[in-house]
């Protein structure tokens, strides 16, 4: 049983390990995507588009790696919690990728668009808010740290208000008729991605907030006893619609 | 260890068997809520209902509770009756799917949020149409994939999960707010932006549910890698 | 009586079962009259698991010399695993002096050791990661037999190329593989700026030369005044260009230079009024401003004043060449701790993250159009940072593309105290590797 317990163990680190690993290629993918759209670079987008897959393969790995070790170990509530947590931050991880490779894909479609100074930097900034988020998030999850994992939905405050600031100067430069349409559209496709991985980042410091404490985030104590009480009788689920609050 | 449950023989199980029922249809109710809620969002989108748009909020809390609720639950029976194959595979879509309903949720509450700007999100005819399309493109796919769930209907599942992502709206979206130059342009297209944003991505986690749902029918890896896309 | 000798054990093993072995053998000799014969037969075995020569046994005083003997071997053992574990801990120590990481795995691929630089690969996380990940699929090569390398090109920030090499280990017990990590950016780097800058030179001196022959020749077979004119207005314009390069890399080259410079005090807030006043009027006409705000106490540092003067001339050079008609150039010069510092702050055009570190190089240009048409030589910042490089100083970048650049450079201030204060000292500039210098890599601080 002891002997059972440590292989068991490890097998939870090897899931943390190639979790970071993913997580890694997911914040490598961020600056990489940026200057593939940065500089034109017409090579560089197809490589990162081709590197999705070992993205892919490894995500589709850790998820299988959790269902064996769901399958044959009993876990205990908090080892549980860590092997569901990795279940979800493989979907958050991996999505976050594919957004990076639309950021890609984007940079085809504007290819030969000139973008001013401003837009540049603004994406600059979005790039970097948004890699800084992915590896705190990570951070958070290494060290089961709870209180980094809640500070993210904070941190990325800054990479709304930036997001906010690169609308406004794509309309700018829209106006001043330097942007093509087509281009404008792209760009301002490509700002909603960055900012899209920026929520993900907030969702996996939910996530690491709920594997250390066991709880969600959003539940404060009299939310959560109501809830319990919720499900103690089928017969409560009457069609919702009715009294939200009648429990 | 292999599991104790098939040494512990007939009743158990079949209470076990229940428990997984009821799961089902507990992740059905709290899909239905979460439904009612993408009407309400609808209402908003349309009328700017303020009234509506404050009732939506209320049911929020419920669904976050629900899925709280379910959660522990999915956590409970996975302790206690260590499944294997297609019980565990039911269990962790559970988990799954309510996470995804939960953030629905959540993104139909961004757009309800939205019905004091209402008079920004209607400014530009054009581009409230879009939104209005969207909000209906995106409230159906997210039924097809509840049905999907209820009845496990595979064809269904699987056409929610392949159907192409609405990218082209939020791009004639973007377009229609770029062609606008009012005084007040960049605050409608913030705004409009975020209510087009949210749809999108309602759409996008009916997918994902659908490839869930898919692999879940299934069993089969191949079906989960679908969702990676 | 365990006898582990047999058994490969450690040193300390060794050590351990030899001393057991000894004073078993004592104690053996004390009860030696009771049952001698036994007794002796057990140290003949004892000796011959030792490895020792046998005498004959001749029923008593060979027995003391066997004794001795013994004795002999376990001293000589445990010297030998004192020297054995001063030899591990030189190679350690030689190991961890390396800039490479070294990693040394057994046959399972478990780290059985490694140099301090290796430890950031242990238990890595974010782009560290992937290298650890690209170690570990190496290894796994290596452990059956293949050598192998990976280039990895890492994103970060910062920006990094790592290469990773595995071998395999045959001596010893069982296979094992070594791996070893090196970062080679820098290298990269100065192999770039090498090459460009054969490439550039070439580039910056040939082209107006070329211009100047092609225009001669065709001036010279020019009847038509007007057209002469002209032909000899272009080579005069490309004549003048070719010598503002001539004069900057003669400059650049004078700083370089290893010889001992004349140092005397400077006031650096005048200099920076001064160098203002020079840039004014051509600033003015481009529609910039130029403010300076300086300070009411002296800012004095030990320097060369023509170089410095040159230095913030630069910067400034710059700031108005891509500040947008009708914006504001500021200038600070100010004390702060034990320093002199003058920044520099335009809000033109900024320059992109990928080039700030680069943009020190002779020659090197962000925008090759936009530089051929403000006219600069590509030398301004390389002579900036040897200037400061020559007075012990540092000079760094924060920008951003589209809201503009501030250029600071730091120099040690005088101390008011400094006995040399009042005459002017000589000063060894070759002290500092300019070219290495790493506290002079230019850091975007956002």
């Amino acid at each position: 049983m002891a002997e059972q317990r440590k292989s068991f163990h490890s097998e939870l680190d090897e899931i943390r390990d190639e979790i970071v690993q993913l997580g890694a290629l997911v914040s490598e993918f961020i600056p990489r995507g940026t200057e593939v759209l940065l500089t034109n670079d017409m090579k560089g987008a197809l490589a990162l588009i081709e590197a999705d897959d070992q993205l892919d393969a490894l995500t589709l790995r850790i998820e299988e790696q959790c269902y064996n070790v769901l399958a044959l170990q009993q876990p205990m509530a908090s080892d549980l919690r860590s092997i569901v947590t990795a279940v979800w931050l493989t979907g958050e991880l991996e999505r976050s990728g594919d957004l990076m490779v639309n950021v890609a894909k984007a940079a085809r479609r504007i290819y030969g668009a000139t973008l001013d100074p401003k837009l540049k930097g603004l994406i600059e900034r979005m790039s970097e808010e948004a890699s800084r988020l992915v590896k705190l998030s990570l951070d958070a999850y290494v060290e089961r740290n709870a209180s980094l994992g809640a500070a993210i939905d904070d941190i990325d405050d800054a990479l709304d208000a930036i997001h906010g600031d690169y609308i406004e100067a794509i309309f700018e430069s829209h106006a001043t008729h330097d942007l093509g349409l087509q281009a404008a559209v792209q760009l301002a496709l490509v700002g909603r991605y960055y900012e899209r991985i920026g929520d993900h980042a907030v969702n996996i410091g939910q996530r690491v907030q709920y594997m250390v404490t066991g709880w969600l985030p959003e539940q404060t104590g009299a939310a959560r006893l109501k809830a319990r009480a919720s499900f103690e009788l089928p017969a409560d689920l009457d069609p919702p619609g009715g009294d939200a609050d009648a429990t | 260890m292999s599991p104790a449950a098939s040494a512990e023989g007939g009743p158990l199980r079949q209470h076990f068997g229940a428990e997984l029922e009821q799961l089902s249809i507990q992740v059905e109710m709290m899909g239905i809520v979460v439904d009612q809620n993408l009407e309400r969002m609808l209402e908003v989108l349309r009328s700017g209902n303020l009234a509506v748009a404050a009732e939506a909020i209320a049911v929020d809390d419920r669904i976050d509770a629900m899925n709280v609720s379910l959660m522990e639950r999915c956590h409970d029976l996975l302790r206690r009756e260590a499944p294997v194959a297609s019980d565990l595979r039911l269990i962790v879509s559970a988990l799954r799917v309510i996470g995804e309903f939960e953030r629905v949720g959540d993104l139909a509450l961004r757009v309800v949020k939205l019905a004091p700007d209402f008079e920004l999100l209607s400014r530009i005819p054009r581009a409230f149409d879009i939104l209005q399309t969207m909000g209906e493109h995106a409230v159906e796919r997210y039924r097809d994939a509840l049905r999907a769930w209820s009845a496990l209907d595979l064809e269904l599942a699987n056409r929610v999960a392949t159907e192409p992502p609405a990218g082209i709206a939020v791009s004639q979206l973007i377009e229609s707010l770029l062609a606008y130059d009012g005084e007040d342009a960049v605050v409608v297209a913030l705004r409009t932006m975020v209510a087009g944003q949210a749809l999108d991505r309602i759409a996008d986690h009916a997918a994902v549910l659908g490839a869930r749902i898919r692999y879940l029918i299934t069993g089969d890896p191949d079906h989960l890698a679908a969702e990676v896309r | 009586m365990p006898f582990v000798l047999g058994m490969s054990g450690g040193a300390t093993a060794l050590i351990a079962a030899a001393a057991a072995v000894l004073a078993s053998c004592l104690s053996w000799i004390v009860a030696l009259k009771i049952t001698q014969r036994r007794k002796r037969s057990r140290i003949y075995d004892t000796s011959l698991r030792l490895g020792l020569e046998q005498p004959e046994d001749d029923g008593g005083d060979n027995i003391d010399l066997l004794m001795m003997a013994i004795e002999r071997s376990v001293r000589a053992m445990r010297t030998e695993s004192v020297e054995a574990a001063a030899v591990n801990s030189r190679l350690q120590e030689a190991m961890d002096s390396l800039p490479q990481a070294v990693l040394v795995f057994d046959d399972s691929a478990s780290v059985v050791g490694h140099n301090t630089a290796a430890e950031a690969f242990i238990a890595a996380r974010h782009s560290d990661a992937l290298i650890g990940a690209a170690v570990a699929e190496l290894v796994a090569d290596a452990l059956v037999g293949q050598s192998s390398a990976r280039t990895l090109e890492l994103f970060g920030p910062p920006r990094r190329t790592v290469v990773v090499t595995t071998n395999p280990l045959e001596s010893g017990s069982g296979s094992g593989a070594v791996a070893i990590i090196e970062d080679i950016t820098e290298r990269r780097r100065l192999e770039a700026v090498r090459t460009d800058f054969v490439a550039n030179i070439s580039h910056e001196l040939k082209t107006p030369v070329g211009a100047i022959s092609l225009l001669a020749e065709t001036l010279l077979a020019e009847d038509d005044p007007a057209v002469a004119e002209r032909l000899a207005n272009r080579i005069l314009s490309e004549a003048i260009r070719v010598g503002h390069t001539i004069e900057d890399l003669l400059e650049l080259s004078q700083i370089e230079v290893d010889e001992p410079v004349e140092f005397g005090i400077v006031d650096i807030g005048d200099l920076a009024a001064e160098a203002a006043d020079r840039i004014r009027p051509a600033a003015e006409q481009a529609g910039i401003t130029i403010q300076v705000a300086g300070s009411s106490t002296a800012l004095s540092v030990r320097g060369d004043r023509r170089q410095l003067l040159s230095a913030i001339s630069n910067l400034l050079d710059n700031a108005v060449k891509y500040s947008d008609q009708g914006s504001t150039v500021d200038v600070f010069a100010t004390a702060e701790n034990s320093e002199v510092l003058v920044a520099i702050v335009d809000r033109g055009i900024g320059i992109p993250v990928r080039d700030i570190e680069r943009v020190f190089e002779r020659f090197y240009r962000v925008d090759q159009a936009r530089s051929r048409q403000t006219g600069g030589t590509g030398l301004g910042l390389a002579i900036v940072r040897h200037v400061a490089v020559n007075h012990r100083g540092t000079v760094d970048i924060e920008s951003r593309l589209g809201e503009g650049s501030r250029f600071t450079l730091r120099f040690p201030a005088l101390e008011s105290n400094d006995p040399d204060a009042s005459e002017p000292g000589v000063f060894e500039p070759g002290a500092f590797e300019p070219d290495q210098s790493s506290d002079l890599q230019p850091e975007r601080l956002s």
